[in-house]
């Protein structure tokens, strides 16, 4: 039940920075729901590979080939999807995190935050990149092949 | 117009297309993407050879043909505000420029034409404000209650927020003033006592100011080979989150 609670609220949280960064129209639905998949995919990730680096690198794949793919169908740059999708898995509470536990010195939660910012970071990006990287690869290959 | 020939041509399309290239790396654009429309631009109209190098903070474009010479301009990027709307529209047009060569007239029309389109105003700022919160304290485990109270804090985040950019203050001492709204408030809220937990709404809040979509993506600049956009992207979002968390630190000193 909190697994539903937490996608709903992946979606109106992505939501939410739809409108912030100035969409209009029906690509606010797509992007947020973009987030929304983004955080199913990392539940279910959660199955078979209990890591958070892991889950969240297959989100970001998911959510680079979401993007991809609907940027092609609906020729706006994938830039709208991944900003939007990517809202749900940044590592806001960990930077978060980090930050007050330097001001409270404590040096050992500081450091485990900041490692899982930074993995957390670097997961995304990683997944994203790689996505990116298959997509020309498959688009090249494709048109080649026409 | 077709092909450039003239220097002054050249000028003029050259000056469109880094503002194009401009606009587009404030919207929230990569910088492989700003570097991609400026050089299609610019073969488009006929340029030979074209150098394009870009940064988070300038443009530098170098054009030459032997029926213009060697052209050089830069400019300079001040701030950065997400505006995917913005973004989409310019893409659009910078794809509409290379593909059909309008005149330079027609492509100031348009750019001015998007500079206008609408934006939302503040007072829908603020329910959008609410909605992020309270949807990420929800995500983060909290209560339907905090939730609530996450909202009516984003709200007063906005309204905190809305004078001080007026005002043109320094962005790190903005997010640091807003963070110590939300922080006083959320506190002041689990004081009374009516069963709310004050980290649930702060990380709610938090979510609005803090900078995890600049981390990311100054983490995939780098790997995609624009170190030196990622390192100044870095050193931002690190600063931006130390003057959160100053926020947040001074209450529980207060």
């Amino acid at each position: 039940m909190s697994e539903l609670n937490q996608i709903a609220a992946a979606f109106f949280g992505a939501l939410g920075f739809a409108f912030l960064f100035n969409l209009h129209g029906k690509e606010i639905f797509y992007t947020s729901l973009g987030g929304c998949l983004a955080w199913c995919v990392y539940l279910a990730a959660g199955f078979i590979v209990p890591q958070y680096g892991k889950q969240y690198f297959a989100a970001a794949l998911f959510l680079g080939i979401y993007a991809e793919l609907l940027a092609v169908r609906t020729k706006v740059p994938a830039t709208l999807y991944l900003a939007v999708g990517m809202i749900p898995l940044i590592p806001g509470a960990a930077l978060f995190m980090m930050m007050q536990n330097a001001f409270k010195a404590d040096w050992e939660q500081f450091a485990q935050y900041r490692l899982e910012a930074f993995i957390t970071g670097a997961s995304i990006a990683f997944g994203t990149i790689v996505a990116a990287v298959c997509w020309n690869i498959f688009k090249n290959y494709w048109f080649n092949k026409k | 117009m077709g092909k450039a020939v003239t220097r002054k041509e050249a000028e003029q399309m050259l000056e469109n297309a880094l503002e194009i290239g401009a606009r587009m790396l404030i919207s929230g654009a990569e910088i492989s993407r700003v570097e991609d429309s400026i050089l299609r631009i610019c073969t488009a109209y006929g340029s030979e050879r074209t150098e394009v190098f870009s940064i988070t903070y300038t443009i530098v474009a170098t054009i030459s043909s032997k029926n213009f010479g060697i052209i050089t301009q830069s400019r300079r990027i001040h701030g950065s505000a997400f505006n995917l709307q913005e973004l989409k529209y310019l893409n659009n047009l910078s794809r509409n420029v290379c593909e059909n060569l309008p005149d330079m007239d027609e492509v100031r029309r348009d750019l001015k034409q998007i500079h206008e389109l609408p934006r939302y105003t503040n007072r829908q700022g603020m329910l959008i404000y609410a909605l992020i919160s309270s949807a990420f304290t929800l995500f983060f485990g909290g209560t339907l209650l905090d939730a609530v109270i996450s909202a009516a804090i984003g709200v007063m985040i906005k309204a905190v927020e809305i004078p001080l950019k007026n005002m043109k203050m320094n962005r790190f001492l903005v997010s640091c003033l807003c963070s110590l709204a939300a922080a006083a408030l959320a506190v002041m809220a689990a004081r009374t006592g009516i069963g709310c937990s004050s980290d649930k709404i702060s990380i709610g809040n938090v979510m609005i100011l803090i900078p995890g979509l600049m981390f990311t993506n100054c983490i995939r600049e780098m790997i995609s080979d624009n170190f030196l956009s990622g390192l100044t992207r870095f050193g931002e979002a690190v600063l931006l989150s130390l003057s959160i968390a100053l926020g947040f630190a001074a209450v529980s000193w207060l």
